[in-house]
This record gives C-alpha cells, structure tokens and sequence, in this order.
C-alpha cells in the first residue's frame, strides 16, 4: 500500500501470478484423473487453512495453535446443519466459516491478553476441548467413528456427483483464489499494517493508538473465517468427517506446510500447501506408507528451514530481483543492488532478521 | 513568558505513586506541566523517570495511586491506546520502532491510529512529518530496522508528529548520540515545540536538557527534590548532592 515497487518486480510478479491463474483453470482439461483430481481439491483446502494461518500466526504473530480446530469446527458446523437440520449445503458452508469465527472470537478473550508461550498452551487446550466435545456428543457427530452421509452441494441441472470432481475442482479453486485475494487484501490494508505493527513492537504500537486486543480478536475471527470456510467445503465435498481433523498430526502437517513455505507472505504458505499435500498424500497411497510419510514431512521441513530459516517465501522475491537485475544490467549496463529492488513488504522476513541482529 | 493560560495546566499529576512489590518507584508526586512549554525531567538512574511516563501513558502499567489529568480531564482510567489517542505521545527509552515496516509507513500507521486519519490525509501527513525531521526522502521506503541510529531519532520524532499530539513525551532521546548529533536532536525538539506540540524531555546529557528546557524538575528515590527554571535547579544544593555530586567524575 505505502511501498513504493520497483517495477520489473512487480510486473514479473503479476505475470507470474496470471500464469498461475490460468493454469489452475486449465488443470482439469489435462488432468482426467479423478484421484489426481482429488488430490488438486485436497491440497486447495490445505492451501486455504495454511494461507489463513498465516494472517494470525505470521502477520499478528499470534502463537494460535488452535487454527486446525477452526478448520474442525466448520467441518462439524457444516455437517449438522447440513445433515440434521436440512440446511442448503452452500449455506451450510458459510455458516461453517460463521461458526469458526465464532469460536475463535471465545478463544480470543484469554489469548489477546496473553503472551508466547500461554498463548500456545489457551489455543492447544482449546484444541483438545472442541475435541473431546466432538467425541463425546456421538448421537450428533458420530463420535470416533466419524459423521457420514453429509450432504452435498447441487446446482441446477448439474450433479457434482458425477463428472469425475469437475465441479469441485472449480469450486475449491474459486474458494483458494477468493481466499487468497481477500487475504492480501487485508494484510495489505491499514488493519494489516496495524497487526505487523502490533508483531513488531507491542507497546510502541500501544504508544500509536493501536487498540492490541481489538486487532488481535479481529485477525483471529478472520483468519479462522476462511478455514472454517474451507472446513465447510472439505466436508461437503467429501461428504464424511471425522475428529481425525483434530489429530496433532494434521496440525504439525499445517504448521509445516507455514512454515516451509515462509510466514508473512500468503503465497509462501499457500503454494507450500500445494506441493507439501501432493507429496504426503502421494506417499499415504504407497502401502505400509501412511505413518512414514509424517516422518518425511518432517524431513523436508528441517532440511527447508535449514537453508532458508525464513521459509520458502523468503527467497523468492531475491530470486525475482536478481532475474529483474539481470536484464536491467544486461539491458543499461549498469547493476543495481538486489535490496534496491525489494519493496518493504517482500523484505520484511529480511528486515526481521536485520533487526535481531541489527548495532544500536 | 506569562500567557494568559499559564495557570490551566495542561498535563497534571495529582499525587501519584506506583509500587512494584515493596519498591517505590514513584512516592507521591505532583506536578503539572503548561501548555506548549518545555518541560525538563533529570534525576539518577532508577528515580523513577520512565516509571513516570509509563503511567503517564499507562504503557505498559498505570499508576497505584492518584490521578493524572489531561487538559482538566482525568485519563489514567482510560485504556493506553486511548491515552495515546487523547494526545499523549511518548517515545521509549530502549530505541522503539516497527523494525519491517518501512520508514513511510511506520509514520503513516500513526497517522492513521493515533491521528485518526483517513487514509489520504495519513499519506500527506506522513510526509509532512517526515519533511519536518529531515529524513531524506531516499531513505523512507527503508525498513526501519535498516536506519541509522540518528535516523531512527528522526523516525521517532516524525512519527510522533503524525500522530497529532498534545504533549510528546520523550524518554533520554539523546542517548547513543555523538555531540553534532545531540544538536540535531535539540533541533528537532524545537521543531515539534514550533508545531504547538508540549514537550516532557527527560535527558541524561544534561548541556541538551539545560538548553532546551524551561522548566527543570529532578526527582530522586521516586520524589520531587527540586523544580523551578533551570538556573535555579542546578543551584539547589539537595540537587548537587544527590543527582550532580554522583556524577562529578564523568562532568
Ligand atoms: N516493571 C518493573 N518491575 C519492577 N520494578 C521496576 C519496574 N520498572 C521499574 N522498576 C524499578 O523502579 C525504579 C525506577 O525505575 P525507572 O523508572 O526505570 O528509573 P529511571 O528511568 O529514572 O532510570 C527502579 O528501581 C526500577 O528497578
Ligand atoms: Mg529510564
């Protein structure tokens, strides 16, 4: 918003994103493939909550381990309104991101106030809670053995059933595009600016009228509104779900798809999503693979966060500059230096690194 | 010097104490500062200086005991964000700053939250207030952490012009300066000060202190030892003895 872009910089970054755009939008043409499919759909649904965490983990620096749950909790809201109380499934999947929002909003009374490590102990204790809640209550929810039958969505004159996941594909892509938009939308607003204020020095952006705990409990609500959101979709789409959502497994899987794909970026976690649900749901349907594959996860994101401590993400924009940089200078004769390039916001994983570092 | 508003304070302490446990790190004190003067604050290390603007501001703790008064109007009730809001602006002692934002915009989210702005007027504003330091214009779309020291000087001071204060209050901002640099700053007091902007200075470089403020006021152990002008305070012999007589061997 304030930063000044250079502008090879960013024209290739518009170009790469319609590339993207477009490819998603043809995906379906090249790939017939209904598990192939399935697999695109799966890891646009991670992309979601793994985007939207970031906005609360990585933007707000809001130790918020309970995103996973929010993702649970619309999976359930969806599915018991749709299954019990007959509710349009469409519907159904806003009031799953409604009811998400809702329970981050309960989380945020304790957790705006707190701090570090608290923060993770409030969000994980809630975890667990919604859980047990989700287990115990197996008259609605079907307990350890899972809802099922859920229904799904419909359009006139077309069944999603059939079409080999055609219509979800667009679906979960419409949703990952949408989501992705509004998310830059937000951290590029004054709200964003406000949350990395409040990440970077608390009581200095106290000092500057920014109301701590009012900005906290808003980018929780909306970070958990798209998971829930995607957490609606997931259940729709899959028509069953089961409390495995909540397993520390899925939630360790999350983080690392963030955290390889670097915090503070949206893209960075989004397209580590893609690559890292494409990889690991791969290696679940090698037999006897299914708990390994946790291991190399895991594997990958030491090995990632070796290399590039700051995620993925981090990277990119040096590596954009310095293509930039080539032509220029091959162009002008004459090299600028990479940072010049760099607007604030795709240095900020750098800068942060600086200021640790940085001499009074 | 007499205005006609000299005697309607506009930032006052009624009788504040703040205690940490068994410590008291503010015992009783009551002042006021006029508008738009200067207003100095000396004092030895762990007086209690930057306890008082903590509970000035309530960041990060308000006071135990007693009110303090913005323009008539009690605010130590109020939330911090509000405070700052109300017009009380501070600076921190340890160098604060939103370190991956850059420059332009760290002036502009105050601006924006403490100034109330629309986004427009924030942009314009920011600029302004960074005209007004000096911070050259290549320098604003910079990280803040990439700033000098004496930059991030010139960043605090635009940042708190942007947010539209009535008082600034500015905890040892010299410290970490070399001497021209230490003109620099006193510079960009009076260029807040010619805003309409009311200064609270607390300052251990005590040449920058003695020339800018109007009136002094040293405390000690949490408690008020002396105040009056400048000339007078350096004269109070409790003064020499507890704050300048430590320090003899570095004057
Ligand atoms: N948060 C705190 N908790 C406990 N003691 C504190 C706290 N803040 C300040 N103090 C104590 O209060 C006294 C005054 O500190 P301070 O206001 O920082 O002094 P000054 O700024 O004048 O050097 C010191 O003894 C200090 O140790
Ligand atoms: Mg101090």
């Amino acid at each position: 918003m304030m930063a000044l872009h250079g502008g090879k910089l960013r024209s290739s970054k518009v170009w790469l994103i319609g590339v993207l755009l477009i490819a998603g939008l043809l995906v379906p043409i090249f790939v017939q493939d209904s598990y192939l499919r399935h697999l695109f759909i799966i890891s646009f649904v991670y992309g979601i909550v793994a985007a939207s965490w970031d906005l609360s983990l990585g933007y707000a620096g809001i130790f918020n381990f309970a995103h996973v749950a929010f993702f649970g909790v619309g999976v359930y809201a969806t599915g018991l309104t749709a299954k019990l109380l007959g509710i349009d499934p469409w519907a159904a999947m806003l009031i799953g991101g409604v009811a998400a929002s809702a329970a981050a909003a309960i989380v945020a009374l304790p957790v705006v106030r707190l701090q570090g490590v608290y923060v993770v102990l409030v969000t994980f204790a809630f975890s667990q809670l919604v859980m047990q809640l989700v287990i115990n209550q197996s008259n609605l929810t079907g307990g350890t053995q899972g809802m099922v039958r859920v229904p799904t969505i419909w359009l006139p004159g077309y069944n999603f059933l059939r079409d080999y996941k055609l219509g979800y594909y667009y679906v979960a892509f419409g949703l990952l595009v949408t989501t992705t938009v509004c998310l830059r939308w937000l951290v590029r607003s004054d709200f964003g600016l406000s949350i990395k204020a409040l990440r970077d020095n608390e009581d200095y952006a106290v000092s500057r009228g920014i109301p701590i705990a009012l900005q906290r409990l808003k980018a929780l609500v909306a970070s958990a509104f798209f998971t829930g959101i995607a957490g609606g979709f997931y259940v729709i789409y899959l028509r069953v779900a089961s409390p495995e959502v909540f397993d520390f497994s899925t939630v360790s899987l999350i983080l690392s798809m963030v955290l390889v794909g670097g915090t503070s970026s949206i893209y960075g976690p989004l397209f580590a999503a893609l690559f890292l649900t494409f990889i690991s749901e791969g290696l679940a349907s090698i037999n006897n693979f299914a708990e390994g594959r946790f291991m190399l996860v895991a594997l990958a994101m030491i090995v990632v966060l070796l290399f590039f401590p700051k995620g993925l993400a981090s990277a990119l924009p040096a590596i954009l500059a310095r293509n930039a940089n080539q032509k220029r200078s091959r162009q002008s004769g004459t090299a600028l230096a990479d940072r010049a390039l760099m607007t604030s916001s795709d240095k900020e994983n750098e800068a942060e690194a600086a200021s640790h570092s940085g001499v009074r | 010097m007499v205005e006609p508003n000299d005697d309607k304070p506009l930032l006052e302490m009624r009788q504040v104490t703040r205690r940490f446990g068994a410590l008291l790190a503010l015992d009783n004190v009551s002042f006021s500062v006029r508008k738009s003067e200067i207003f100095g604050i000396a004092g030895p290390n762990g007086s209690g200086k930057s306890t008082l603007f903590n509970v000035i501001t309530g960041i990060p703790f308000p006071p135990s005991e007693g009110e303090i008064l913005l323009a008539g109007k009690p605010i130590h009730r109020l939330p911090p964000h509000q405070i700052s809001r109300a017009g009380i602006l501070r600076t921190f002692q340890k160098d604060a700053e939103f370190a991956t934002l850059s420059a332009r915009e760290n002036v502009y989210a105050s601006a924006v939250y403490c100034g109330r702005m629309t986004s427009t007027e924030a942009k314009e504003a920011a600029d302004q207030a960074l005209d007004d330091v000096s911070l050259k214009a290549e320098r604003r779309a910079k990280a803040a952490s990439d700033l000098s020291v004496f930059e991030r000087k010139q960043l605090m001071i635009a940042s708190a012009i942007a947010g539209r204060p009535k008082v600034l209050l500015l905890d040892e901002p010299a410290a970490g300066l070399t001497k021209p640099e230490v003109t620099g700053l006193s510079d960009l007091i009076f260029t807040v000060h010619r805003r309409g902007i009311t200064v609270v200075l607390i300052e251990h470089v005590l040449p920058l202190l003695l020339n800018v403020s109007e009136r002094l006021m040293i405390l000690n152990h949490g408690a008020i030892i002396a105040s009056g002008s400048p000339a007078e305070v350096v004269r109070n012999p409790e003064v020499v003895e507890a704050y300048l007589g430590k320090r003899e061997a570095r004057l």
